[in-house]
């Protein structure tokens, strides 16, 4: 299949879920999972900056304009700051970064503690940006930092689930 | 200018990513309530002691028009005042003229010396002792010099008049009672205004003496008595009492009638001394006149 189709599918398949069942399944009430950052964290590699700020940007705006919980801009925010810090986390996970120039990030030859060691830094930043940016303060920090610690972990294991459901080995 | 671009161009991708979370952030804040809100106090916050300064180095630019309006205010105000004591004065007046209310027949008369009560203030004090069996009755009553009293003050009670001062000690002055053989006092006779005078004899507490008024004047019982005014001790349409009995005396010419005092020296005890605001001046001009 194409990649671009592909990602193009992934995209579409992550926003409806987000939209449709992800936005109501919420824990304890006040806990909402975002495993569609899965789209942001696994976009191409060689793809140049622009576009990825540009496509991290427009997705997360995507959510934000189909969730009813928020006009606009706190995910296009986040998901931005997110593909941001992405490089970084890659970089510090391999230093010689042999998947620099492989284009997609791949899960081949990769384990499970890879797979947390790079997915959770990103979700847990892009939830820190996203939590702190909808209290717009520091007003009620203890309940802000619950959210985002408890909100992390529950959008991870969202993402390890989707991803064991929809990764096949080529 | 090919430095600034490359130097820009260095950059591109940080500007763009600050840009795309510059218009995430625009969007947050401007369309959610919440941030928008709290994005006003912070800016609030933040400015409010800039504007405070700012406007209190204005305020000193404009002290100048301040005191003018101030002053204006203030002069309205001291008009106010005035206008408000007059009223005042005007109250008491009227209140005086409540406690001294009576019967309905006698309010007429009364309301008609009104005009003449501007010049009277009325002093309330009480009658500590008085006597009205004796032949020369006497008021001692509980204000003195110190409170103004004179001699010569008429005393009044709220129905009608009860003696004049004739001695006064520092804190109490002694009145000659209106139920004294000594009393005489110039009175008319409603509604004819005939001049008459008011006497008593032992007897009767209820009731004094209409003498000198001539028959070619009109009188019947139930007539109303009230002080001429034509002396500065009452003002002037004060009641005394009623006609209750008379007849002719034609070898006199003169009315011989019988007045029911409408005061209540029985029970007399809250009464007003009577101050005529120029008494002195209108007395002085009859001092030492060729007499016959």
């Amino acid at each position: 299949m194409n990649p671009v189709l592909r990602q193009i599918l992934a995209f579409l398949v992550l926003l409806f879920l987000q939209v449709v069942l992800f936005n109501e399944l919420v824990l304890f009430g006040w806990v909402v999972p975002y495993p569609f950052l899965l789209f942001v964290c696994f976009l191409p590699l060689e793809l140049p900056k622009p576009l990825l700020y540009v496509l991290a940007f427009g997705a997360g705006l995507m959510v934000d304009f189909f969730s009813e919980t928020y006009l606009s801009g706190l995910q296009a925010f986040s998901a931005l700051l997110t593909i941001g810090v992405r490089e970084y986390v890659l970089t510090f996970l391999t230093p010689s970064s042999p998947g620099r120039n492989t284009g997609e990030i791949s899960l081949e030859n990769q384990n499970v503690l890879w797979y947390a060691a790079f997915l959770f830094p990103l979700i847990f930043c892009h939830h820190i940006a996203f939590y702190l940016l909808e209290a717009f303060g520091f007003r009620n920090f203890w309940y802000t930092l619950s959210k985002i610690f408890l909100g992390s972990g529950y959008t991870f294991a969202w993402c390890f689930v989707l991803t064991i459901i929809f990764y096949k080995k080529n | 200018m090919y430095r600034l671009l490359s130097f820009l161009g260095q950059f591109r991708n940080l500007i763009l990513f600050l840009l795309l979370e510059g218009i995430a952030l625009f969007l947050v804040v401007n369309f959610n309530d919440h941030q928008r809100h709290r994005f006003g106090d912070w800016v609030l916050d933040t400015t409010s002691g800039f504007h405070k300064t700012k406007q209190e180095v204005k305020g000193y630019f404009y002290l100048k028009t301040a005191n003018e309006e101030l002053k204006v205010e203030l002069q309205n105000y001291y008009s106010q005042i005035d206008s408000l004591n007059k009223e005042l004065h005007l109250t008491k007046g009227l209140l005086m003229r409540d406690s001294l209310r009576l019967v309905d027949s006698v309010n007429v008369a009364l309301l008609d010396s009104l005009g003449s009560f501007e010049q009277h203030s009325f002093l309330p004090a009480r009658a500590i002792k008085h006597t009205v069996n004796r032949s020369y009755n006497y008021l001692t009553i509980n204000k003195g010099s110190v409170h103004g009293v004179e001699r010569g003050m008429g005393v009044i009670s709220p129905k009608g008049i009860a003696g004049v001062v004739i001695r006064v000690s520092k804190n109490y002055c002694l009145a000659l009672s209106a139920l004294n053989v000594g009393f005489k006092l110039s009175i008319k006779v409603k509604p004819s205004n005939q001049i008459g005078t008011y006497s008593w004899q032992q007897g009767d507490y209820k009731e004094g003496y209409l003498n000198f008024l001539p028959l070619t004047a009109s009188l019947d019982t139930g007539n109303l008595v009230v002080t001429s005014g034509n002396s500065t001790i009452f003002p002037p349409g004060f009641p005394v009492g009623k006609v209750s009995e008379m007849e002719q005396d034609l070898e006199s010419g003169f009315y011989e009638a019988k007045v029911k005092l409408t005061t209540d020296f029985r029970s007399l005890s809250h009464v007003f001394l009577v101050k005529v605001q120029y008494k002195a001046e209108i007395d002085s001009l009859e001092v030492n006149l060729p007499q016959e």
